[in-house]
């Protein structure tokens, strides 16, 4: 009982809330079970000893707001807050059992007993708490069945229960270690007339609807998300009650078929992962049983060194399972998520610390060759396949009484194994039969039946008289261990097998025929709509109408399966907005092995820096981009996509499901919502070899060569015509020659003049000038010299970018045009570098190169040009707002400096900053970086600093006006030529989404990337060559995506620009010293918006015994916006008609011309003309 | 006066000996050296105290004619690019001296200038080192050539290697262990470029009338001048000595006279 008493008076203020304690006392308190509370002196009530409860004896209370402050002693310090236990009772296990328990452990390392979740049946979307020692303040609103748990201020959880309605509150001392305090504790009774008991009420439909039939399918030929397909099954009958739906949920495919399909509104793929194909056992009993498949010795090589591993498979390749066990480790951990499609195997598995691990691998040709995803990185992991030992199967039957350690408490049970036989008995239940038994080295793995939970499976090592296992349980792992208690003792020599076949005789099963996939695509052209949830992406693989469909993206891994902060794209979407800018979740977030951002509109994604993953993406191969769902348009159809919905506590999550039920709503066209939105690439001037460009004011491109030629797009003609050939230097070995073009502002207001940056042959200075365009040329005698930039016919980086300012300033970018290395050997000899090192005691492996002494002249040279961003007005003066004028010695037209080969640069005309890629030195421990000029004057360091290395003596307070970089990379993923890309900020027709706006795109030649992200405020790290840090807070590129993973096949960008249309065009530019094939102009558009209906007819067949009477279809007609069109014949003898699938009858036979037209409500439309012969036999030819 | 300081400044200019690079007449050029720099001062003060943007502007171009003894080609009303010199001429260089692989590419016509005494100060200044350098010197240790580096910069064309390959290279990588106060001063690449920076500044600068702000500009011209005749006592030890950092015109010649190079 309680050791604290008190003159606690429960009182209830005018805002009707209820204190239960205030520090004044415990009165109404009552102690179940071991330990205490006691009181302290800040009046804070301090739970000792357990596992023991205190709960409020004095009242119930059925719909409440509670509210508590608490703190712990420690992150590991467990408690909890039970609510709605029907029943006081002595024993504190009643509240758990009877109850829910909001539960305190900030490292509980279950999500499910830790800190915000409701214990065991929800885990907490995130954890906001404060450090250990510090006060939280929890707010648990209880409506009906509805459970939403505030931490200090922010929702951690929502979940719908089906406990008691009503009972007491009560706070938890769970032992002695972990010294939590209570304080402040009150509740507010809520007086609610209709309290949602259901989630069906929770998302009751009041004013009368057109139901909305939805096919539903939960088949899995893959892995099955049982638990969540079980929850499922139980939540969407329940809303069906209250709302339009009406969900028929099905594991038949056969249910897929056009005459079953003509039933449904929607079809829904709720965790299907179903395939076209698969193969079977060939088995006499008719099962599918487990057989060898394969074990894999594998070592993994991680940071800390390699590491030996077996991973053992069993099963067949539509069903199988295993275990993954490291050289060392006393037990193995079971897989899960085990998926092989073709000689692609995925699965993950809890690795304890770590958490929950994927892993995706090949495994053709015997070997494994995979990688392991943890904390962003990839850990490679290769190996061979082992020799399957014998086959062996334990002989003989043996018992064993074993404990399963819940969090609940200790069950017993008896686990009886003879040979493939068995069965678990736990006390009061009949026996379960055991399934699936194999046998591996000295492990034993089964699985039965639990009823509530489903097949759950069992791993466990036997020894001797010792059963040694783990039972798994919606992803968690619960210690099961036991003693002999009849039989002889173990001894498995390492065998492994289950008594079948070696080599089964296996048959392929046609799971879908094509007959059924037309069926579904002729469902969409329809107009109807298509739901997939999850694991709907890990379906039907070898179907590209489907991948399309969806997206054109299918699973490829699942590195997160953990909370997640997901970003709200489109928050004005009615799938979106009860979910504000952004959410937490926890779920299995997929990645698939192509971005469907490109052929859809994304509604939420994933928040990449969260996730851990800023500062990772340099890589070609890395995405950092992860929808979470989206919409899009698919042959007239409507598809709505969500990637949430791995977990069985997910499916009763309200905030999960209003996503879901909106996404279905406009996937049927109940709720307006626009669907359309795609990303388009053309070629528009392919006769060309760009190494820069500039779009006009009327979507003109004016495109450089480095040879000196000059050429103009025109939008109109859509044709590319060469007006100039400015006299340059040969480029070869060198980069001197025409650098960068662009044209006036006001070029079509009486300036049309032509601005090129280029070196004059045999000087070797490098010539900002002017032409004026008339005629379709360049006046080559109207050149106006602006600027001279003196420099010597040496390699390398000449840059030469040229862009305008807002107010019609004009900035450049100069290369330092020096030849430092970063190798001293190639600067200086061995004897001299061995003196220096000598002299100043340092070793020369550890001294990173170098002292780039030759850029100083340039690029740290104030009174050169070269090295910088200058900044001009139109007639060559300088702007007397430049950062350095009136500084004297120095150039007055710098506007920033130490920059070593600045190749692009783009201006945000809108914030004036600079963006501005910098190619740096050839060499492992050296870098590319990003640079922002936000007001000029800045410093970027060269050849002092570079990236984030300080070179030897210097320090960042030495680099006077110092700046670092936005974003940098070095060599650990091949060459690199950072360019800076334009800032997108487009509205109206043709823009991208709003997503894009304000972002900043980059892009790399060498890698032949283009990337996109944001810039936030951030700190960042410089290291010194003698370890020494400095952190200093900048502006940094987070949530780094790539642009284009696809379609930048076999060319490489080296200038972007933002076109007046909202495109954006890429100078693509292959070859090196020379043009190439592959060198073109390219634009990337957004099309959004109504597109014409696609008309397809089409002659069935005469109506029988009528052979002039002819059938009609107009399948594979479809509106790509899925607006509802007229259908208009033309039947070729004057009769017309607009039904969708008309019949019409000729006078006599011949050959007709035949047409059908759609026509959209915006007027919109297409004819297809086909040819009719009217005869005995009929037959048509498509024009 | 100002087109009278033109006049004599060109009489200087054509009437001093030319230094032929076979055989280049070290103390003509550093006698002609001495009195460009000479005239450099008296143009910038003139233009610190001139009463028009015109005197400003012909004054700053004086100024700069003296570095590089080529007039900007560009007047008051005029703001594009100043004149500059090619590769050839500022390094008085020819494919000659190249690997053919380089220097074929740069085509073989010789440096469009052979007159070392058309370059100003700059031209004359290299051509003085190179015939001293060739003849034994050492640039890093001879005081006068440390403070003639000074005053004309430390960069280079040396023997053009890099990467195994001769090309035409200018460089300061022979200064690679200079301290880093060297290299956060101006003297690594020489005050005689500030003060053809500053020169470019104000005929560059579209003044609009505002006389004040050219003469302003125009003192801190005739300050930079001052700084190459007497160099900066960086170490702060009360005196310019012939060391890197420090020494100007006035310790490069009164180095030269002890060496015997001038009179």
């Amino acid at each position: 009982m309680a050791a604290c008493t008190g003159a606690q008076q429960s009182s209830t203020n005018e805002a009707g809330w209820l204190t239960l304690y205030d520090g004044s006392g415990t009165d109404g308190w009552v102690q179940a079970g071991p330990g205490e509370f006691i009181q302290e002196a800040d009046g804070s009530l301090l739970g000792t000893g357990g596992m023991g409860m205190l709960y409020y004896a004095d009242q119930s209370f059925r719909d409440f707001i509670l509210e508590l402050d608490w703190k712990a002693v420690h992150d590991s310090a467990n408690s909890g807050i039970f609510v709605r236990f029907p029943e006081q009772s002595d024993d504190p296990w009643y509240a758990v059992n009877n109850g829910y328990e909001i539960q305190i452990a900030n490292t509980g390392g279950n999500p499910m007993q830790t800190t915000g979740a409701v214990y065991t049946f929800s885990p907490a979307s995130h954890i906001p708490t404060k450090p250990a020692g510090e006060w939280n303040t929890y707010q648990i609103k209880v409506t009906g069945q509805r459970y939403e748990i505030f931490l200090n201020g922010e929702k951690v959880n929502d979940f719908f229960g089906d406990r008691g309605r009503e009972g007491y509150i009560g706070i938890q001392n769970h032992d002695s270690d972990s010294k939590v305090w209570y304080r402040n504790i009150r509740v507010q009774p809520l007086t609610l007339e209709a309290a949602p008991e259901t989630l069906g009420e929770h998302f009751a439909v009041n004013d009368a609807r057109d139901p909305i039939k939805v096919l539903t399918f939960t088949t899995t030929h893959g892995f099955r998300h049982e638990g969540a397909i079980n929850a499922l099954k139980e939540s969407l009958p329940e809303i069906a009650q209250h709302t339009e739906f009406e969900f028929d949920i099905t594991e038949d495919v056969s249910l897929i078929n056009a005459e079953n399909l003509a039933n449904y509104d929607l079809l829904f793929f709720a965790n299907t992962t179903m395939r076209l194909k698969g193969e079977k056992r060939v088995d006499a009993s008719g099962g599918d049983g487990l057989g060898d498949f394969a074990n894999y010795q594998i070592e993994m090589n991680t940071p800390q060194g390699a590491m030996g591993m077996v991973v053992a498979l069993s099963g067949t390749p539509d069903d199988l399972s295993g275990t993954i066990k490291a050289d060392g480790s006393p037990e193995a951990a079971p897989l899960t998520d085990v998926v092989l499609n073709g000689d692609d195997l995925s699965f993950s598995f809890d690795s304890g610390q770590y958490g929950v691990l994927g892993v995706t691998a090949s495994i053709a040709d015997d070997a494994f060759d995979g990688a392991l995803a943890i904390a962003g990185m990839s850990i490679p992991m290769q190996g061979e396949k082992m020799a399957m030992p014998e086959a062996m199967v334990l002989e003989g039957e043996r018992t064993w009484d074993v404990s399963i350690d819940t969090p609940q408490g200790a069950m017993a049970a008896t686990v009886l194994l003879n040979g493939l036989d068995g069965t678990i008995t736990f006390e009061g239940a009949p026996d379960a039969p055991l399934e699936e038994i194999a046998y591996t080295g000295d492990q034993v793995s089964f699985a039965f039946d639990s009823g509530e939970y489903g097949v759950l499976p069992v791993t466990a090592t036997l020894d001797g008289e010792t059963f040694d296992g783990t039972l798994s349980v919606s992803g968690f792992n619960i210690p099961m261990t036991g003693t002999l208690t009849s039989g002889d003792p173990v001894t498995l020599s390492g065998g492994r097998g289950d008594g079948q076949p070696e080599e089964p005789e296996m048959e392929e099963v046609v799971y879908l025929t094509e007959a059924q996939q037309e069926a579904v695509m002729d469902f969409m052209r329809e107009g109807k709509g298509f739901v997939g949830a999850h694991a709907a992406a890990d379906t039907f693989y070898d179907w590209d109408d489907y991948r399309e469909m969806i997206g054109g993206g299918l699973f490829a891994s699942h590195p997160w399966t953990k909370s997640v902060r997901i970003k709200v794209e489109e928050p004005g979407n009615p799938a979106m907005t009860h979910l504000g800018e952004s959410f937490h979740f926890v779920d299995e977030i997929y990645v698939l092995d192509q971005n469907p951002r490109w052929n859809s509109r994304v509604l939420a994604s994933l928040d990449v820096e969260h996730a851990g993953l800023q500062g990772s993406t340099a890589g070609s191969e890395e995405r950092g981009d992860y929808p979470i769902s989206w919409i899009r348009n698919h042959n007239g159809g409507r598809v709505f996509y969500t990637k949430l919905g791995h977990f069985d506590h997910n499916w009763r999550n309200p905030a999960f499901l209003q996503h879901l039920l909106q996404g279905m709503r406009m996937a049927a066209g109940r709720i307006d919502a626009d669907f359309s939105g795609r990303r388009v690439k053309d070629t528009i001037a392919d006769n060309v070899w760009p190494d820069d460009l500039a779009v006009d004011d009327q979507g003109n491109v004016w495109i450089a060569e480095l040879t000196g030629a000059l050429y103009r797009y025109d939008a109109q003609t859509e044709e590319s015509v060469k007006i100039a050939e400015i006299p340059t230097t040969d480029p070869v070995n060198i980069e001197h020659g025409l650098f960068g073009v662009e044209v006036d502002p006001d070029f079509y207001n009486g300036e049309p003049w032509v601005y090129l940056y280029y070196t004059e042959q045999e000087t070797f200075i490098n010539t900002l000038s002017r032409f004026r365009y008339e005629n379709g040329a360049l006046d080559m005698a109207s050149e106006e010299v602006l600027l001279r930039v003196p420099t010597e016919p040496q390699c390398c980086h000449q840059a030469g970018d040229i862009e305008w300012g807002p107010d019609k300033t004009l900035y450049l970018s100069t290369g330092d045009t020096g030849m430092s290395e970063t190798r001293p050997d190639w600067e200086v000899s061995d004897e001299k570098l061995d003196a220096f090192f000598a002299e100043h005691g340092l070793d020369k492996d550890d001294y990173q190169w170098s002292r780039l002494v030759d850029s100083e002249r340039t690029a740290q040279n104030l009174a050169d040009l070269r090295g910088k961003i200058v900044r001009i007005n139109r007639d060559g003066s300088i702007p007397k707002d430049n950062p350095f004028f009136g500084q004297a010695g120095a150039r007055w037209e710098v506007y920033a400096y130490g920059l070593r080969n600045p190749y692009r640069f783009k201006l945000d005309p809108q914030t004036g900053y600079l963006y501005i890629g910098v190619v740096g030195p050839d060499e492992d421990v050296t870098y590319d970086e990003y640079n922002i000029s936000r007001e000029g004057g800045e410093n970027f360091g060269w050849p002092r600093d570079n990236g984030t290395l300080v070179y030897n003596e210097w320090d960042p307070a030495d680099i006077a006006d110092y700046a670092p970089p936005f974003w940098e990379y070095d060599y650990a993923d091949g060459g690199r030529s950072a360019s800076g890309g334009p800032v997108y900020r487009h509205e109206g027709p043709g823009a991208f989404p709003d997503v894009f706006q304000g972002t900043v795109f980059t892009y790399d030649w060498s890698r032949t990337w283009i990337k996109w992200g944001e810039i936030e405020e951030r700190p960042v790290t410089l290291t010194k060559t003698n370890g020494e840090t400095y952190t200093m807070n900048t502006l940094r590129l987070v949530n780094v995506k790539t642009f284009d993973e696809t379609l930048m096949e076999g060319t490489r960008p080296i200038s972007m620009e933002l076109g007046p249309d909202g495109a954006l065009y890429v100078a693509e530019f292959t070859g090196f010293w020379g043009p190439a094939p592959g060198s073109k102009l390219t634009r990337y558009r957004w099309v959004t918006g109504n597109e014409a209906p696609v008309s397809m007819g089409s002659v069935l067949g005469p109506a029988e015994g009528d052979p002039l009477t002819l059938r009609f279809s107009s399948k594979g007609s479809y509106d790509p916006n899925a607006d509802t069109v007229t259908f208009a014949w033309a039947f070729g003898d004057g009769g017309t008609s607009s039904e969708r699938h008309p019949t019409h009858t000729y006078a006599e036979a011949g050959t007709y011309t035949a047409t059908l037209t759609l026509t959209d409500p915006d007027g919109l439309s297409h004819t297809h003309t086909f040819e009719v012969e009217v005869a005995e036999a009929v037959s048509t030819t498509s024009r | 006066m100002l087109n009278r300081l033109i006049f004599a400044l060109s009489t200087v200019l054509v009437a001093l000996p030319a230094l032929a690079q076979d055989t280049p007449d070290v103390s003509a050029h550093l006698t002609a050296i001495s009195a460009l720099a000479s005239d450099a001062l008296a143009a910038s003060e003139s233009a610190a105290n001139a009463s028009s943007l015109a005197d400003v502007k012909v004054a700053a171009d004086a100024v700069f004619a003296t570095v590089w003894g080529m007039p900007s080609g560009i007047v008051e009303t005029q703001h594009g690019a100043v004149a500059s010199r090619g590769w050839k001429t500022r390094w008085q260089t020819t494919y000659h001296n190249f690997g053919e692989r380089y220097a074929k590419r740069y085509a073989d016509t010789p440096p469009e200038i052979n007159d070392i005494a058309q370059l100003g100060i700059v031209g004359r200044g290299r051509a003085v080192r190179k015939a001293l350098v060739d003849a034994g010197r050492d640039d890093r240790t001879d005081g006068f050539l440390i403070a003639l580096n000074n005053v004309i910069g430390w960069m280079k064309m040396d023997d053009g290697r890099t990467k195994g390959e001769v090309q035409p290279r200018v460089d300061m990588t022979r200064m690679w262990d200079a301290p880093k106060t060297f290299w956060n001063s101006t003297a690594d690449t020489g005050w005689l470029h500030e003060v053809h920076a500053q020169a470019v500044n104000i005929l560059k600068t579209d003044y609009d009338g505002d006389l004040d702000m050219a003469k302003a500009h125009a003192s801190d011209l005739h300050m930079l001048v001052k700084k190459v005749f007497d160099g900066l006592d960086a170490d702060g030890d009360g005196t310019v000595a012939p060391v890197i950092m420090e020494g100007g015109l006035n310790v490069a010649m009164a180095q030269a006279k002890a060496q015997g190079l001038v009179e």
